[in-house]
């Protein structure tokens, strides 16, 4: 009984230590990300910059839309995509096998006509089976393809593009018509650039008409209204703060700008990973470092795309569990680079926080929360102590969220209405409890199936946008 | 102090932080809310002096004055606008004179020598309104900013500080400058043209030059579109480098000129294939009737853009370019076959569409 007693106050003292540095480095990026964020609502919030960055001097883009069964809201989607603000871009889409009426629909909405397949194929896909161009719309190309999946549709569309820059879209994501101007914004300002990643918000309860979000609006019910402030603290301080060191290591793959160049170099996405964006973006600087490339990948924040959010716990069990496994993934087979200075910022610093800081989290606080109710019951913890710490731990990640909407409120603004506010408030103040917790549950889950060498996507059934016209 | 006793302040302390920001984030939307209201009523307020004054019923000094309603920055930004605004050359002078001594403008030049990029930015604004040739030295200064968004201010203010050695300056820079700096230097360049011509000739033919310099001012010269600067652009279609040719290439799309052309078709056969296919699209945007059978030709071309620049250049020429392109589409040779397949369904729109980007 005494050695466990000890174990247990070991085991108290390790998460202690675990909790402080993991919140310090929390703390750090939070610090890093005010002159960013700063930075970025001065040129995002300025008129004269609105109209600097609706010049022609913006270079050419490829938006790349994967697509798959989507027969009913295709023709609409490509419509959103192909009536961006933006000067010059092309829209390939990729059929990717659908066994709906996509392919149909798009050849009678876009009146599309086949070409021969005259495209390099520098990354190899799945068979393409025809390529198509559209009488009505020349800046569509469409190719129809086997089925390979979302990575494989993407490196059909990336071997496809015509442009020096490509964007990776989902076809069901939402971006704002003037995303396009924001996301090429470090292009303009003369920095060398081979990914920008641009923020993604939660439509779940948002106004939607003609496939623009009219009115943004936080959802009332428990599990999108906490993932809304969840991606607020993820985007708005985490992915900035790293922009400062350098190491960003998530460009997300519903809405990310890439130079085409360096995706050709690295043999665009890697098929058959469950997180395929967080895998291109090690790739990406991997392939920089090697080679002495001084090439930036920056998150900028006001550049945005909605998305819908698992609003039912199955769902958000499916979509935790596979990022997680993704994650778990990425890190095992990029383990050579962790504590590697042969890889800057990234293999010191970004990785190894991936690593212990977000892979390993679940598994400490499983043992956390183990080892205080064990404790407890042995008699082997204070209670003043452990209520304490719970106290302190949960009020850490509410004082994060906090943050994150004052960012929001200094800057962009998205929630106007005063409900929307106390809305923000009240999920910050009780994702710590409950919803934090089943989070941890789904993302130890993702280990088990890791061990039982389960891949795969798993099905994401979406609700569609509410309060949509 | 014991460790529970620390855990207790943190926790004290974040319940008193968590009041606090919530509380900020109240307060700071009712303040907003009050500001925009109050730039709104101001703006509304000016609408009468300002209608007033562009159809000359009134003085510009009765709407200068109303500024003085607004913040310093909402003030400079309404200002900005109205400069932008088509209005005669005239009444855009006397705005930016009756502007010099505004407090908006007085407070955005005094952060020229700021350490917040964006002051120095709206004192590059500024002077973009009310600069003279007296403010040459301070506009220097903002030219060579560190930040390129103070730069490109800058280069906006050159229309209305129009000297010589600062348009020199601009032109050397032009180079090394962000793509948006560029784009709206060029803009500027092109109000004083006149200024712009000899330095830009004399970098072109300076053999000091290096070839990431030549391109860069041989796509100046093309905007500019300059007559006499052709003879300067042609000369280079020669150089060693291929990043110097496909400049070249893209140029003489601006000059319809025998010379031009001929220079096109060698440029046509350049072992470079992004060079030919620049050639073949000036040739198309020339609509150089006598350069369809080297079009032809290169329809066979090993590079897919070269074929794809040469078809739509084809189809540019109007009936006997499409001729040829029915023609190919019999072709034996599969490349120009499927090219003029792939060109022939498209709309006359859509080759100017692409033939464009």
């Amino acid at each position: 009984m005494h050695a466990l007693a000890e174990m247990l106050a070991a085991l108290d003292t390790t998460i202690l230590v675990y909790f402080l540095l993991l919140n310090s480095f929390y703390a750090l990026l939070l610090l890093l990300s005010f002159p960013e964020l700063w930075t970025h609502f001065q040129l995002a919030d300025d008129e004269y910059f609105s109209h600097v960055l609706s010049s022609d001097a913006l270079p050419p883009i490829s938006v790349l839309v994967p697509a798959y069964n989507e027969e009913v809201t295709i023709a609409a989607s490509v419509m959103s995509f192909l009536t961006l603000q933006y000067p010059r871009h092309e829209v390939v889409l990729v059929n990717d096998g659908s066994k709906d009426r996509t392919m149909e629909e798009l050849i009678r909405s876009y009146d599309l006509y086949e070409v021969p397949p005259a495209i390099q194929r520098t990354i190899s896909t799945a068979a393409i089976r025809a390529v198509y161009r559209s009488r009505t719309h020349t800046r569509l190309l469409v190719i129809d393809k086997e089925n390979g999946g979302k990575a494989d549709s993407l490196n059909a569309g990336i071997n496809a593009a015509r442009f020096p820059f490509v964007i990776a879209c989902d076809a069901d994501t939402l971006i704002e018509p003037d995303a396009l101007l924001r996301l090429a914004r470090p292009l303009l300002l003369g920095r060398e650039i081979a990914a920008i990643g641009g923020t993604i918000r939660v439509v779940n309860a948002c106004k939607v008409e003609l496939g623009r979000v009219t009115e943004a609006r936080v959802d009332s019910r428990w599990l999108p209204g906490c993932q809304t402030v969840e991606y607020l603290r993820a985007f708005l301080f985490g992915r900035l703060g790293w922009n400062r060191i350098g190491g960003n290591l998530i460009i997300s793959g519903a809405f990310g700008l890439f130079a085409r160049k360096y995706l050709l170099a690295i043999g665009g996405y890697q098929v058959g990973n469950v997180t395929e964006d967080m895998d291109l973006a090690v790739r990406l600087h991997v392939h920089l470092r090697q080679r002495g490339i001084k090439a930036a990948m920056p998150f900028i924040p006001d550049p945005v795309a909605w998305t819908e959010v698992p609003s039912s716990r199955k769902i958000l069990h499916r979509q935790r569990e596979r990022w997680h496994r993704g994650l778990i993934g990425t890190i095992w087979e990029r383990r050579r680079m962790l504590f590697n200075p042969r890889y800057g910022t990234v293999g010191l610093v970004a990785l190894p926080f991936f690593a212990l800081g977000e892979m390993l989290a679940p598994v400490v606080e499983l043992l956390g929360y183990l080892g205080l109710v064990l404790g407890l019951l042995l008699g082997a913890v204070n209670k003043p102590f452990a209520v304490a710490f719970l106290a302190v731990a949960i009020g850490y990640s509410i004082l994060l969220s906090m943050w994150a909407i004052v960012l929001e409120e200094v800057t962009f603004r998205r929630y106007n209405a005063r409900r929307d506010l106390w809305r923000l408030f009240f999920f910050a103040l009780v994702e710590g409890i409950g919803y934090r917790q089943l989070t941890v549950y789904y993302r130890l889950h993702a280990f088990w199936k890791v061990a039982r060498g389960e891949k795969g996507w798993g099905v994401m059934q979406r609700e569609g946008f509410a309060n949509a016209k | 102090m014991s460790l529970l006793l620390i855990l207790g302040v943190i926790a004290v302390t974040q319940v008193i932080f968590v009041v606090l920001l919530a509380a900020f984030v109240v307060v700071r939307r009712e303040r907003r809310s009050r500001r925009v209201q109050r730039v709104q009523s101001g703006r509304a307020q000016l609408s009468a002096p300002l209608a007033k004054w562009l159809v000359e019923a009134s003085s510009v000094e009765k709407f200068v004055a109303g500024l003085r309603v607004l913040p310093h920055e909402s003030a400079l930004a309404f200002a900005s606008e109205i400069h932008d605004m088509r209005v005669p050359l005239e009444q855009r002078a006397s705005f930016g004179a009756a502007l010099r001594n505004a407090p908006c403008v007085h407070w955005a030049i005094a952060g020229a020598g700021s350490w917040r990029w964006w002051r120095r930015l709206d004192a590059a604004r500024a002077l973009g309104i009310v600069g003279t040739l007296d403010d040459a030295d301070a506009l220097r200064e903002l030219l060579e900013d560190v930040h390129p968004a103070v730069r490109l201010a800058g280069t906006q203010a050159l229309t209305a500080v129009a000297d010589a050695e600062l348009v020199r300056v601009a032109v050397a820079h032009y180079p090394y400058e962000a793509l948006a700096v560029r784009h709206f230097t060029t803009n500027t360049l092109r109000t004083v043209w006149q200024l712009a011509e000899a330095p830009l000739r004399s970098f072109l033919t300076s053999p000091e030059a290096t070839a990431r310099e030549l391109a860069a001012w041989l796509g100046l010269a093309e905007s500019l579109n300059l007559p006499s600067l052709r003879l300067a652009t042609t000369a280079l279609a020669t150089h060693a480098d291929s990043e110097v040719r496909v400049a070249v290439a893209r140029a003489l799309r601006r000059y319809p000129h025998a010379e031009t052309v001929e220079a096109l078709r060698r440029l046509l056969d350049d072992p470079q294939d992004f060079v030919r296919a620049a050639a073949a699209q000036a040739l198309g945007t020339l609509r150089a009737a006598e350069a369809q059978p080297w079009l032809e030709r290169r329809l066979t071309d090993q590079a897919w853009w070269v074929r794809f620049r040469c078809a739509l250049a084809l189809a540019l020429l109007g009936e006997p370019g499409r001729a040829a392109l029915r023609h190919a589409r019999q072709s034996p040779d599969r490349f120009a076959r499927e090219m003029a397949v792939m060109t022939s369904g498209l709309a006359d729109g859509a080759v100017l569409e692409l033939a464009e980007v």
